[in-house]
């Protein structure tokens, strides 16, 4: 399967790329978190500092939580850059061109 | 029931009713009614996202849940948070780009136009269906409990304000209803967070030994059980959980009510903040429950069970943490929510037959925006009308399951369409409509016979599929199905000319 990029889908803005890596993060580790509730409980019933009670199932459910938001900003930053120099090299082009 | 109470309900009616006037003399033509003229910035619809995400049930279900399952029921609210961040991540500056009031535009723009606008509009409203039952049962069932108003008649007056905010002042009335709601419920919200945490000295592992030591369960209540009996069915919620949100035709709707792709991008960042948030702290208010409620006459009755049903946790919290006034408060946001969220499913079910079934396939296109916009209006009135019926059909009954299916369907057929739709360019109109179509009867037909219908609805003793939600199979079917018949129907339109 070959993803598109035909002009009219381009977007300045976020590129399929980042958006497909930034899904598969966020899934991949949301995916492996739900494989631990089903396959390991134990292990997420432990305590993160010995003797405390705030164990890894809510430190690893936070962190799903988490980076769903730190994800989020970082593509929506990304994608802003990106647009930004878009249109910078597009009016610079236009500027070279009423130039000549 | 405490005059409080009704006076916070009463200015919720009024404010709403307030906002819908003014959005009525500022709704012209269609791009007002569908899109609120599309001049909404980045944070009001980030908030106007926030208020939809955020229903009755994530606030009074997840903390019901929480209560009951503990960390059971936060892995819910772990999963609807990965909801938004997908929506930008694939979809939503590309709506923005390439769409104009409904995702239909969207999926219908390299393909044949009429099949898929038609396949959009009946998945939306197949969605739209399941998930409008579920709220205004649930409407009805807590505005009884809460206001001591009969059922019957509080589902007929959510449904004739849904109504009037919907008809009258079309998506402007709908945002800015939803973005008064959110700020109510995050601020609400917050006070709850702030009074529970106050009980523990602000330390939150107080309230983790302290939920641990009041729980039946014990310690085991801050750990995962469920997903360890049934593994797959606990990978399939997730899946929902987690591609539902990118699917649901209310929450697609409002990237047409932005300016552009940016603002479409930077409103997800405030939504996803507000969400986030929010569902963090839902662990706060189900621990806390579990701890303020246990032994207190006046919400566990004599039987252990909650006063009302779990669903009535978070009220019982507000109303012994802040007395009348907190009740009074919780009460009219939680009744500000319903009226919201089914104010937004109904303004997205009548775009679906007035912009893509009426102007779209029946006219072609042909259509004047003033005719458009009375054929919608008119949607809007049938579909409330029919929301109030069904509302009262299902008085009593077990609607638990009505969510889950909206959920799975959404990311069996509406969900991979679009996807496929923007970044597949071998995607044809037969191979859309056959795997959405394929994706939408294996989400209903396995929902029936699985655990939620065929046992707890049915009463049989066994269901005959396991499998609860059924998205494992259902959402992969739906892709595999999208991909072979566009292959197929590829590799015979190439045979063609070697054959002639």
């Amino acid at each position: 399967m070959t993803f598109q990029t035909t002009p009219q889908h381009a977007s300045p803005g976020g590129s399929a790329a980042l958006g497909l890596s930034a899904t598969a993060i966020l899934s991949g580790f949301y995916l492996a978190f739900t494989a631990l509730c089903a396959f390991a409980p134990e292990l997420l019933a432990a305590p993160v500092l010995p003797g405390g009670s705030f164990n890894w199932a809510f430190a690893l459910g936070l962190g799903v939580i988490g980076l769903g938001f730190v994800l989020t900003v970082g593509y929506a930053v990304a994608a802003n850059r990106r647009e930004d120099a878009a249109f910078a090299r597009r009016s610079l082009l236009s500027a070279e061109g009423a130039a000549r | 029931m405490n005059m409080l109470a009704i006076g916070c309900f009463l200015a919720i009616v009024a404010l709403s009713l307030a906002i819908t006037w003014w959005a009525a003399r500022n709704t012209k033509g269609t791009n007002d009614f569908y899109a609120a003229g599309g001049n909404v910035t980045s944070l009001q619809n980030g908030l106007a996202l926030a208020g939809d995400a955020l229903s009755a049930g994530a606030f009074l279900g997840l903390t019901g849940l929480i209560f009951a399952r503990g960390f059971d029921g936060y892995i819910y609210a772990i999963g609807y948070s990965t909801g938004m961040p997908i929506v930008v991540f694939l979809l939503a500056e590309r709506l923005r780009q390439l769409g104009k009031f409904t995702f239909s535009d969207v999926v219908s723009l390299n393909l044949d136009e009429t099949p898929m606008r038609i396949f959009g509009a009946v998945a939306s409203l197949v969605v739209i269906a399941f998930y409008l039952i579920a709220q205004i049962v649930g409407a009805g069932a807590l505005i009884e409990l809460l206001f001591g108003i009969d059922f019957k008649v509080a589902v007929t007056l959510v449904g004739a304000l849904m109504i009037c905010y919907v008809m009258f002042g079309g998506m402007m009335a709908t945002t800015w209803v939803q973005i008064v709601k959110a700020c109510l419920m995050l601020a609400g919200g917050a006070l709850i967070a702030v009074l529970v945490l106050q009980r523990f000295g602000f330390d939150l592992s107080a309230l983790l030994k302290g939920a641990a030591s009041a729980h039946a369960r014990g310690a085991g209540v801050l750990a995962p059980e469920a997903a360890s009996r049934s593994p797959f069915s606990a990978l399939s919620l997730a899946l929902a959980l987690m591609f539902g949100t990118a699917g649901l035709p209310h929450i697609l709707m409002r990237f047409f009510t932005v300016p552009d792709a940016r603002a479409a991008r930077n409103s997800v960042v405030w939504g996803t903040a507000f969400i986030s948030t929010f569902y963090a702290a839902t662990a706060i208010f189900g621990l806390g429950a579990i701890v303020i409620l246990s032994g207190d006459a006046s919400a566990v009755g004599a039987d252990g069970k909650v006063i009302g049903g779990v669903n009535m946790v978070a009220i019982h919290l507000a109303r012994i943490l802040g007395g009348d006034v907190m009740l009074g408060l919780v009460s009219a946001v939680a009744f500000a929510t319903i009226l919201a969220v089914v104010a937004g499913l109904t303004l997205a079910g009548a775009s679906a037959v007035s912009h893509d079934l009426y102007a779209r396939v029946v006219l072609k296109g042909r259509v004047d925006e003033a005719r458009e916009l009375k054929i919608s209006r008119m949607a809007t009135v049938a579909l409330g009308l029919f929301a109030i019926a069904l509302g009262i059909a299902f008085q009593g009954q077990n609607v638990a399951y009505m969510i889950s299916l909206a959920f799975a369907i959404a990311c069996s057929s509406t969900f991979p369409v679009l996807v496929l739709s923007i970044y597949w360019r071998g995607l044809t109109t037969r191979g859309a409509i056959a795997g959405g179509s394929i994706g939408l009867l294996a989400a209903v037909g396995l929902t029936i016979l699985g655990p939620s219908m065929w046992v707890k609805v049915f009463g049989f003793a066994a269901p005959v599929v396991s499998l609860d939600p059924p998205t494992l199979i259902s959402m992969p079917l739906a892709f595999l199905t999208c991909w072979l018949v566009s292959v197929v129907e590829r590799r015979g339109a190439r045979a063609l000319p070697d054959a002639a």
